[in-house]
């Protein structure tokens, strides 16, 4: 709710930007765990990585040699390797049919690195069904083209704390600008705001869209294909991609930019408690896809 | 609590009522002579002795002598002195009525008793500015503005250009008590930050309080922003208004029972839509953007005991984009006040006031398929009986009490989605704070004078509500799990404080013309704005102290040398404080203060320290006259969970702060003035290093350092040109008055901000995402303006 209503009033004002050198303090690179599993068939990959200087603009330092393992823990136990392969990947290759397991039950992820071991815990939270993907005529409005737009309709469950990403791909291109990080909490933006079981909010219905440089819709033509994918997201999960979120889009805020604020992450250090940076999640998926005609 | 104060009343009257029985008193008011508006703090003397009192919020003096024959001078910068002799044998009444000095009167040497208030009263850390003053600043695209001007004073800073509000000596913005004759204005801003709520017209003055806060103001921590309407001209209909780049304003005034009552009326309104209404294409026709403000007062004197005045203010901003999305906020308040005179020597107000802020949002052109409506209100209404009791030329006692009822409703909302409705609202909070205070401002041998008082605060936080308790935090950093919710039935006390605020002042003259003043201040503060972007927005909430939040607090040191030269042609005073607060609200990473039911939760407590150096240099009178101003300063804030526990700046902390206003008077017609700004750039957090996630660069601050980066220093040139009409024509009713503006006259792209983003829009999957930082300007070129404002009697 904040962000759009910050967007809003700093798109009033009358400001100008100019792109300046700037030189951090950055030394101590830390690990970073990219762990965003999902509960489908198919391979499942983790990221090993070192966090870089902000203005460095280059691709990660993989983290190679490291043993990563995933347990389920309740209700009963099963361990998968996740097998070393280039670029700090480390990726568990399902047995046909075989799935890593099913919402309600909890994980644990297990890294060893040198003589650091790292431990993560999680559950896999369910996810409601996309009821479908409408595709609408919208007229002309300040920021909004006339045009064929869709929507993702799907339905909030019962009980206050449900956490999603939204990931859209049309024609292909996986919708992922800073403005295009969508997520839902009881159908709305964030925790808190007393929201429960009900169709996600029109504007996170029509998040899905493509969208534009300077940030506006881009309507659908005929022939477009769009393909959205729901994501269960644990609490921690959701929290670190709230805050990334607000991160990531503050410069459109202007004046009323939020401090600078650290996503916190979910695998710590056995010996230090020190959390790693990223996140463990396991997510359940629901799908859905529609061609415009 | 009671017993004490009546203890300490009596302990104080009984010792100077003795001393004062074989007096005589002369009382009265001092008014402008052209349009009747009283004239605060006005000096009223004995000629030929330093003995003299100051008139008061509503122009009122009393003066108690040994019997005898007198010259008594009147006199009010501006304005021609007003001798009169009166053999006082018996109390008497005497209202002077201050001709305004010609311009080339004004070279007149002024004697040294009545200008040196700078100097002689105890009164230290006060900035006073008057309307014609504030007029005649360079102003942006030419609208004079009240809260801007206060900015180019000692002690007073902003976070950036268009931010909202103002900081005092290390105060956030939230620690100022803005008040319009007596109604506190919760947000004094239009259009965000850029232009403040009060009509030039229909202002008389402004007067900051930095610190030696007097006891009989209370309820923030770091200043007092005490704003007089004007009462409205009783000798004669007038009618101002003035034609500017932003608001066009008029203003009527005038006797309704002549020399007895008055009224002013006086609005304005942005036109911006108006203008560009013919431009719009159906789609966009319904979009309103404007600002406006009403401003009305009147008043009445039933006899030269009794006056009551009645003052009311509307202002709103009102923002829609086409007829599916509205946002509007303002402000509303009222103020009844009775000035009674018991005897000679013992005045007294009494007044009521209501204030409202409010917010409305709305989205959704369905209302029963897709909307969302939410409206938030902070309602305040309060009475306020106050006393001076003027023993003596050497001593004034002043007590009186408040008592505030509020409303805070965060959010009453509605959010349809889909066609299912659901409640949001965020419940409503009420509080009771009140407060009682006796002051006493007396003259001892001579050279010293001491201003010392007690304030007693009380704030009740009521119930009528869930009321929250919250566990440990996981981690530092993280929200505060909710642990227990409890019912509460309406009016009962859910928590309440106590707090004693002593306040004092001393002033000690070296000699005719410089003194050295301290002072020395406790303010309680028991509301709270909860905002964490760095310019406030309409939308932030306050919060009154509750089971979770403390009220805050703060002390106050300063200490001062104060010189006039030149027979008080120039002012020059130094001054250093030294402030210590606690329980300062500051918030958890990521914290989300709006729309939430458990705020609570995300609210950290801290310390804080400011202390700094400001130097004033004022030259008054002559055709070349202005200040200079320097703040050498620190803020700094101790937050566990920020900065790793460290002391860090905030982030309006400047270290310098240099302004230089002048003004010169080229000839009867033409006025050239401009003012120079320069500070050093605020501290920020800025990412130094960012990770991959999910497909995202995630920025991120390592080693958690906050406010560890200045953004580069700002300064700015701003230049103006005044034309009035000519002499000859200066008699004729109608009087026109061209102003010629330029704000940032070399152009220069001042920063507000600095912060890193995403250069790539789209990435793809695995590929690199590039970053850089980005500075932002909020005013990037030279703005130009002019304005015409005029004067019809």
């Amino acid at each position: 709710m904040r962000a759009l209503l910050l967007t809003l009033l700093a798109g009033s004002l009358w400001t100008c930007t100019d792109v300046i050198e700037l030189e951090t303090d950055f030394t101590d690179p830390q690990l970073v765990v990219d762990a965003w599993l999902t509960d489908e068939a198919g391979p499942q990959t983790i990221r090993l990585s070192l966090s870089q200087d902000y203005y460095a603009n280059r691709l990660p330092t993989p983290v190679e040699n490291a043993e990563v393992v995933v347990c389920r823990t309740a209700p009963d136990t099963a361990c998968f390797v996740f097998a070393p392969r280039d670029s700090g990947r480390y990726v568990w290759t399902p047995a046909p049919g075989e799935r890593i397991g099913e919402v309600g039950q909890e994980f644990t992820l297990g890294i060893r690195h040198g003589d650091e071991n790292y431990v993560g815990r999680t559950s896999l939270y369910r996810v409601p069904p996309i009821d479908s993907i409408s595709i609408q005529f919208e007229e002309e409005r300040l920021g909004l083209d006339e045009g064929l737009y869709a929507q993702l309709y799907a339905r909030d469950f019962a009980g206050v704390g449900d956490a999603y990403l939204i990931r859209s791909t049309i024609n292909d291109t996986l919708l992922n600008r800073p403005s295009e990080l969508n997520l839902a909490f009881d159908a709305t933006f964030d925790a808190g705001s007393g929201t429960d079981g009900i169709a996600f909010i029109f504007p996170i219905r029509f998040s899905i869209n493509k969208t534009d440089d300077d940030g506006a819709f881009v309507p659908l033509i005929a022939g477009d294909k769009v393909e959205v994918e729901l994501w269960s997201l644990s609490p921690e999960a959701f929290y670190f991609l709230g805050v990334a979120r607000d991160q990531l889009q503050n410069g459109d805020n202007g004046i009323f930019q939020i401090p600078v604020a650290n996503s916190p992450g979910n695998v710590f250090n056995v010996d230090t408690q020190e959390s790693a940076l990223g996140i463990f999640n396991i997510a359940a998926v629901s799908r859905a896809a529609r061609v415009v005609e | 609590m009671k017993r004490i104060l009546y203890a300490l009343l009596v302990v104080v009257l009984g010792t100077t009522l003795v001393q004062a029985q074989t007096n005589v008193t002369v009382r009265g008011y001092v008014r402008d002579l052209s349009n009747g508006e009283t004239l605060i703090g006005a000096t009223v003397y004995l000629d030929g002795t330093s003995k003299g009192t100051v008139t008061n919020e509503y122009g009122f003096y009393s003066l108690t002598v040994a019997p005898g024959t007198y010259t008594l001078v009147a006199g009010y910068l501006g304005f021609e002195d007003q001798r009169t002799s009166l053999d006082l044998f018996e109390n008497q009444t005497y209202d002077f009525a201050l001709g305004e000095s010609g311009k080339l009167l004004q070279e007149v040497v002024v004697t040294a008793e009545e200008e040196d208030r700078n100097v002689s009263t105890v009164q230290m850390s006060v900035e006073r500015l008057d309307m014609t003053t504030i007029e005649k600043l360079p102003s942006l695209l030419g609208e004079v503005d009240v809260l801007r001007s206060i900015q180019l004073l000692p002690g007073v800073t902003s976070v950036g250009e268009g931010a909202a509000g103002f900081n005092v000596r290390g105060g956030s913005i939230d620690q100022n008590l803005v008040i319009l004759d007596e109604a506190p204005v919760f947000n004094s801003s239009h259009l965000f930050g850029f232009f403040s709520v009060f009509n030039p017209d229909a202002v008389k003055g402004v007067k900051l309080y930095k610190g030696g806060i007097p006891a009989r103001y209370g309820g923030r921590l770091s200043s007092i922003l005490d704003v007089r309407m004007k009462e409205g001209n009783n000798q004669h209909f007038e009618v101002q208004g003035g034609i500017g780049t932003i608001f066009s304003r008029l203003s009527v005034e005038a006797p309704i029972v002549k020399d007895r009552s008055s009224f002013l009326l006086a609005g304005r309104r942005s036109y911006i839509d108006v203008l560009a209404a013919p431009f719009l294409n159906d789609d966009l026709a319904g979009t309103q953007l404007n600002f406006y403000d009403l401003t009305l007062k009147t008043n009445y004197r039933f006899s030269d005991k009794d006056q009551v005045f009645l003052s009311g203010y509307l202002g709103r901003d009102v923002f829609s984009p086409g007829d599916d999305a509205g946002f509007s906020w303002g402000n509303a308040t009222g103020t009844l006040r009775w000035n009674h005179l018991f005897t000679d020597k013992l005045f007294s107000n009494l007044t009521f006031y209501y204030s409202d802020y409010d917010y409305a949002i709305d989205f959704g052109d369905d209302p029963d398929e897709d909307a969302f409506n939410w409206d938030a209100s902070i309602i305040n209404t309060s009475v306020k009986p106050e006393f001076s009791y003027f023993i003596s030329p050497t001593n004034i006692l002043r007590f009186g009490g408040q008592a505030i009822h509020y409303r805070f409703e965060p959010a009453n909302a509605i959010a349809v989605s889909d066609g299912d409705e659901i409640d949001i609202s965020i419940s409503r909070q009420w509080a009771l704070e009140s407060s009682l205070f006796v002051e006493n401002e007396v003259t001892l041998f001579e050279r010293l004078k001491l201003n010392y008082g007690l304030r007693v605060s009380h704030f009740a936080y009521l119930g009528g509500r869930n009321v929250y308790t919250f566990g440990e935090a996981l981690r530092t950093g993280l929200p505060r799990p909710l642990t227990g919710v409890t019912p509460t039935a309406r009016d009962e006390t859910i928590e309440d404080w106590f707090n004693f605020e002593p306040r004092a002042a001393a002033q000690y003259s070296l000699n005719d013309n410089s003194s050295v003043k301290a002072s020395y201040q406790r303010t309680v503060q028991y509301i709270h704005l909860l905002s964490n972007t760095t310019a406030s927005i309409p939308l932030d909430i306050w919060t009154p102290s509750t089971n979770n939040i403390d009220p805050q607090l703060a002390d106050q040191y300063a200490i001062g040398y104060f010189r006039n030269l030149r027979d008080n042609r120039y002012e020059v005073s130094v001054e250093a404080y030294y402030k210590d607060f606690s329980n300062l609200i500051d918030y958890i990473d990521g914290a989300d203060l709006v729309l939430n039911e458990f705020v609570e939760g995300q609210v950290l407590t801290g310390k804080g320290r400011a202390y700094g150096t400001e130097l004033q240099v004022k030259k008054t009178e002559g055709r070349a006259s202005g200040w200079l101003s320097y703040t050498l300063a620190r803020t700094e804030r101790l937050v566990e969970g920020i900065n790793n526990g460290d002391w860090y700046p905030t982030r309006f902390d400047q270290t310098h702060n240099f302004n230089l206003t002048g003004f010169y008077e080229l000839s009867d017609r033409v006025t050239l003035s401009a003012t120079f700004v320069y500070n050093t750039g605020t501290p920020l957090t800025l990412a130094n290093s960012g990770y991959y996630q999910l497909g995202y660069f995630v920025p991120h601050n390592a080693g958690n350092a906050r406010n560890n980066f200045r953004i580069p220093d700002y300064h700015r040139l701003d230049f103006s040109v005044t034309l009035d009409p000519k002499a000859e024509k200066a008699d004729r009713r109608w009087r026109g008055q061209w102003i010629f503006g330029v704000y940032n006259l070399y152009a220069r792209r001042n920063p507000f901000t600095v912060y890193g983003d995403q250069i790539d829009g789209r990435t793809l999957p695995g590929s690199v995402i590039n970053t850089e930082a980005i500075k932002l300007s909020v005013v990037g070129s030279i703005i130009p303006s002019v304005s015409y404002n005029f004067t019809f009697k």
